[in-house]
């Protein structure tokens, strides 16, 4: 089935279609065409073991890539280092849709959603199954998935901020991880397995994509006019400081410890200088483009502020 | 607990919370409800963290009393320094 183009306003949006009904259109096709992709799904062939010298994830979108810790390694050293960051990368795919199947089990017919929970049902069943796929590789072939180094802290939000909040932080991630996933499903030097969940996971994410992206702006335009102006102004800059700290997360002291790369002294000092690198900084500035562009069009990223370094 | 240790972190966190003067931030300032850090700093902190301990820190059932204050931060994870 081919993927819906998540980078692109869904169709209803294209035809001037926008709000509510654009939401509920988009919903329901795309209901169907999760229905159509359940029943075409076959399991994943997982082998007994990967081999030593299989790529698990593109050498480009190493962390590490292009530093010196990075060109101080052998073939075989950057190969294991790439093991375990697809390990990191298919940890924090595990914690993000854990984070959101809570959130939207939470969400579940309450009044705003109410007319979309089809498709939400559908939501949740696809994450449920992404979740198997990613805890399935790490837990064959690392035997273990990383600990969660997010703490969310509960604080007070104006009516509805917590839903704006909570869809456009789920669209960052998703966007995000979605610019990997493509590249990764392309890459014909990564091992089938890899290359076959990154695809798969690309394929439901961006019916995921196009419907959040309408959700996120539907819920932005019914109750931000309602909000202070203080609280309104706020939302750019924490999504774009939400975003710096996602990225934060792809530099894992852990991954590094494992790959032999930093012992555990050195592992915490080397995750912060390589995400402060320049080289690191222009490839998370290009990965992050159409996250940034889908933000700006929907009004949601911050016009003169600096982000958080 | 070593001295040195719970400087950097005072520094740290004067360096990257909210701007506020430096004699208003005591060991039992209240960062969080403060808002001094939020919880979208945490992750970077925990770096911080890990590299003043020179060891990761166990993060299963990490919560935010331990990030309350400088104190309670100090004796979570900076103790072992002592």
């Amino acid at each position: 089935m081919r993927p819906f183009d998540s980078g692109s306003p869904p169709r209803a949006l294209a035809q001037g279609v926008r709000g509510p009904d654009a939401l509920h259109a988009v919903a329901g096709r795309l209901s169907d065409a999760s229905v159509h992709a359940a029943a075409e799904a076959t399991p994943l062939a997982w082998p007994e073991r990967l081999p030593d010298d299989a790529w698990c994830m593109s050498p480009e979108l190493v962390s590490l890539h292009g530093l010196p810790a990075w060109d101080v390694l052998d073939e075989a050293g950057r190969r294991r280092l790439a093991f375990f960051e697809c390990v990191n990368f298919f940890t924090l795919n595990i914690h993000g849709e854990r984070a959101l199947m809570e959130g939207i089990a939470r969400r579940l017919y309450v009044k705003d959603l109410a007319d979309h929970a089809h498709y939400l049902h559908h939501f949740l069943a696809e994450e449920n199954q992404h979740m198997t796929w990613f805890g399935g590789f790490c837990r064959r072939y690392a035997g273990k998935i990383y600990p969660d180094r997010k703490l969310v802290l509960p604080r007070e939000h104006a009516p509805g901020e917590e839903d704006v909040l909570f869809f456009a932080k789920v669209m960052i991630f998703e966007l995000l991880v979605d610019t990997f996933n493509r590249r990764m499903a392309k890459d014909e030097r990564l091992h089938p397995l890899v290359r076959e969940i990154n695809r798969r996971h690309h394929e439901d994410e961006s019916r995921h994509l196009a419907f959040g992206r309408l959700l996120v702006e539907d819920l932005w335009r019914r109750h931000a006019p309602a909000w202070s102006e203080a609280t309104r102004a706020a939302i750019p800059a924490y999504l774009a400081a939400y975003l710096t700290a996602t990225w934060k997360e792809y530099y894992n002291p852990d991954v590094y410890k494992d790959a032999g790369v930093a012992d555990a002294g050195a592992a915490a000092r080397l995750a912060r200088e390589a995400f402060a690198s320049d080289v690191a900084r222009a490839r998370r500035a290009e990965i992050e483009t159409r996250c940034v562009r889908v933000l700006r069009d929907l009004g949601l990223w911050p016009s003169t502020q600096e982000r958080a370094a | 607990m070593s001295t040195n240790a719970k400087d950097r972190l005072r520094a740290w966190i004067l360096e990257h919370g909210r701007p506020i003067d430096g004699v208003e931030l005591t060991d039992d300032t209240p960062l969080l409800e403060k808002r001094i850090l939020s919880s979208l700093q945490i992750a970077d902190l925990l770096l911080f963290l890990e590299e003043l301990r020179g060891a990761p820190v166990e993060l299963e059932g990490l919560t935010g009393a331990s990030f309350r204050d400088l104190g309670a931060m100090s004796r979570a994870f900076l103790a072992e320094a002592a």
